[in-house]
């Protein structure tokens, strides 16, 4: 990355590595995010396009590369949707650990038995009604594979903060998929 | 480990040890293995972990086929310079070119001017330049103390007549 910032004779080479190396998840990543693959591949255009004007900007000692690849493009896609009047929820509890404490309680959750058999197409749809907040959390951990710190890192959140929204989020998906499990 | 933060790391991460904080690991993986009510209560999150596990491994459209990634990566590079591309023009000092165009202009190297000859002019022009500069900017002589009271006093008179009792219209006149 250091080559990329520094904008020498391996700079362009330095860049294509760099590519080479994360245009897959962050490709499936915008993907998940945005639901139309159009959208989505413009969005990891333009991440790129921010890695390669900003790369300046990274500073390895406070974050990991993909911490920073994911960040770029997970704002991007954020804006995106509000450029695009889509409604960014917002989860109102986002900063209140607190929460935590009533995930302990699973008396309330959906009976697993209800989604035991649900198609991966109705896993995916419940997915997306999520809201914005906790479909990333999720998206982050689960299918970008980064720890707890990094996801924490990439929605500006402390690690306390992800757990209560991871929990939530897993709450709301389970109760998402008990619905359309009930529907079938 | 207690029972509540083991249903608390549950109830955010999942029953998968993998999606485990590594710092808590180790012992969540003891306190499950110890603990029947643990292994009831991972059970319970594990269904969703199959269910969220099981669009990974579907054909799902969020996943790009080789092609499509091969694609983007054209693009990418295109747009910003690739290993086949030029420099980014940021690397480029506007001074360094427009010296360029100067010697360019002065002893163009299509009709044959050596590399010496050029050298030479580029690297004489930022002296030409600033000597010139310097000739241009240069302050006149310092006015002396008396030059600057006179001055003073000539001023003062302009705008009060007091001093030297003569009307604006002879003021204008003598002017």
């Amino acid at each position: 990355m250091q080559k990329v910032a520094d904008a020498g004779e391996e700079a362009p080479d330095a860049f294509a590595e760099i590519v080479d190396a994360f245009l897959a998840p962050l490709t499936r990543y915008c993907r998940r995010m945005m639901h139309q693959s159009t959208d989505a591949d413009d969005m990891v255009q333009e991440a790129f396009a921010k890695v390669w004007t900003d790369a300046g900007r990274f500073n390895a000692e406070s974050a990991r590369l993909s911490t920073w690849l994911h960040q770029i493009a997970h704002n991007l896609c954020v804006d995106h949707f509000r450029k695009h009047n889509r409604m960014v929820e917002e989860d109102p509890t986002d900063q209140d650990s607190r929460i935590n404490d009533r995930a302990d309680s699973q008396d309330d959750a959906p009976d697993h038995r209800l989604f035991a058999e649900v198609t991966s197409d109705q896993v995916r749809q419940a997915l997306d009604d999520l809201p914005e907040r906790q479909r990333s959390a999720l998206l982050l951990c689960y299918y970008q594979g980064l720890s707890n710190r990094d996801t924490a890192a990439v929605l500006d959140l402390t690690v306390a903060a992800l757990e209560s929204l991871l929990a939530r989020a897993r709450r709301a998906l389970k109760q998402n998929l008990a619905d359309s499990s009930i529907r079938v | 480990m207690n029972a509540k933060t083991f249903r608390r790391m549950l109830s955010a991460y999942g029953a998968h040890s993998v999606n485990w904080p590594i710092d808590m690991r180790e012992e969540a993986e003891a306190f499950l293995n110890e603990h029947q009510e643990a292994q009831r209560w991972a059970l319970s999150e594990r269904f969703l972990d199959l269910a969220l596990t099981s669009i990974e491994q579907s054909a799902g459209t969020h996943s790009p086929t080789s092609a499509e990634l091969a694609h983007l990566r054209e693009n990418i590079l295109n747009h910003v310079p690739g290993p086949s591309g030029s420099k980014r023009p940021a690397t480029v000092q506007p001074v360094e070119a427009w010296i360029d165009q100067i010697v360019d202009w002065l002893w163009p190297q299509s009709l044959g001017f050596g590399p010496l000859l050029r050298s030479a002019t580029a690297a004489g022009l930022p002296v030409m330049i600033g000597a010139l500069l310097g000739a241009t900017m240069m302050p006149s002589a310092p006015m002396s103390v008396a030059d600057e009271e006179g001055e003073e006093i000539y001023l003062i008179a302009l705008v009060d007549d007091t001093y030297t009792g003569l009307a604006h219209d002879e003021m204008e006149n003598s002017l």
